[in-house]
């Protein structure tokens, strides 16, 4: 009897173990998620359209995220919010692609009207 | 979804499989997810792309989360924990491709801009240097007193014989003065104030080489000494009679001969400073 119920509590204990990670808050995942929300922000996301729509998709997992918190269903959240992260982290890279091209743009615009300054001197 | 009742469904899904082990399908287990596969294919791209070079360390956090997503997808084929890590992945990748692209763009712009600093200042410099007597002599034909001409001893400024002498005569006329206060204005402040001047007088055909000789060098002389009288300096300039030898035009009518009554003044590439 002793020995079964030290089985069953080793097994119990086992079971336990598994579900306490899933039961802590994702706390590591959220900030990690707001902190790349954020830095897509001020990378300029919200002025490139595709940039936008991943930094959309990234809020709304990171809202998703925060609400499955709320019920205590740890594992979706901490998925969620992953989630949430990777999308974010595209936001700013396609963000700072587009900065660079509105910026070879002018670049291009001041070498023309140099060019154009060149030929009216040389005449 | 709770984990461990996952884990009791899974249990008792097994037990149920290994029931109808023997039967038609065997073992085969659900195949990887859509996103599973897009984040393996994607990875294998990025690999062999700009990532690596320009966003290692992006590149290294998908390849982390691909790993992570293949062991899920050994411990729980085809199951949404799958699916979201499979996207997880798949968005990193791309991410990191992304990261590389823009990294790689931005060294180009730096090396533009350098460029396109070192042109500004070469144009700068080219407008510095114009030369003066270009612009001044440039007004002088908007006047219609001159004609100017460009070859190999430099530029020619030439003067119409009829607005500076009287027919036949080596006088200047008073009308000569205005124009040639222009020419010297113009001469003087010639940047390159080295440049020799040539005055050369020219006649059309009529009378004799001798006596058309005579005539064009007074006249030369005559415009010299007025330029030096007006402040450029003696030692640049000279006088040169070449009667009718160079003629512009054919000496067949009154125009064509007007044409050829002529002084031109020519300003040398050659320095005066022998």
């Amino acid at each position: 009897m002793q020995r079964l119920v030290t089985r069953y509590a080793i097994v119990a204990a086992g079971l336990m173990l598994i579900g306490c990670a899933s039961r802590k808050p994702p706390t590591r995942e959220l900030e990690s998620a707001s902190r790349s929300i954020g830095a897509a922000q001020e990378a300029g996301a919200e002025e490139h359209p595709q940039a936008m729509l991943h930094l959309n998709l990234a809020r709304e997992s990171l809202t998703a995220g925060e609400r499955y918190i709320a019920e205590r269903e740890m594992a979706d959240a901490r998925l969620l919010l992953r989630r949430a992260r990777a999308d974010a982290e595209m936001a700013g890279a396609l963000a700072r692609l587009g900065n660079t091209r509105v910026e070879a743009t002018r670049i291009a615009a001041q070498a023309r009207e140099l060019e154009r300054q060149l030929r009216s001197a040389s005449r | 979804m709770k984990q461990h009742h996952h884990c009791i469904t899974r249990a008792v899904t097994l037990c149920l499989a290994s029931v109808s082990a023997l039967a038609a399908f065997g073992c085969a287990s659900p195949g990887p997810t859509r996103e599973l596969v897009a984040a393996r294919t994607t990875y294998n791209q990025a690999v062999h792309g700009v990532a690596g070079k320009e966003a290692p360390e992006k590149l290294y956090e998908a390849k982390k989360a691909l790993t992570y997503a293949e062991w899920v997808h050994d411990d729980d084929p085809g199951s949404r924990e799958e699916r979201h890590n499979g996207y997880i992945a798949l968005r990193l990748t791309q991410a990191a491709m992304v990261e590389g692209q823009a990294r790689h763009a931005q060294r180009d712009l730096v090396a533009q801009r350098g460029q396109l600093e070192s042109a500004r200042r070469a144009v700068a410099q080219m407008q510095q240097t114009q030369p003066q007597t270009t612009v001044d002599a440039v007004s002088l034909c908007r006047a219609r007193l001159a004609q100017l001409k460009e070859s190999d001893e430099g530029l020619t400024l030439s003067l119409s014989g009829a607005v500076l002498f009287a027919f036949n005569k080596a006088t200047l006329l008073p009308s000569a003065e205005r124009v040639l206060d222009e020419v010297a204005t113009a001469l003087k402040s010639d940047k390159q104030s080295n440049r020799t001047l040539t005055v050369v007088g020219h006649t059309d055909s009529v009378g004799t080489d001798a006596a058309n000789q005579a005539l064009s060098i007074a006249r030369a002389q005559a415009v010299r000494n007025f330029l030096i009288a007006r402040g450029v300096s003696a030692n640049r300039i000279r006088a040169v009679g070449r009667g009718e030898a160079q003629p512009v035009a054919q000496n067949d009518t009154p125009e064509n001969r007007a044409q050829n009554r002529r002084v031109e003044i020519v300003i040398s590439e050659r320095t005066a400073s022998r």
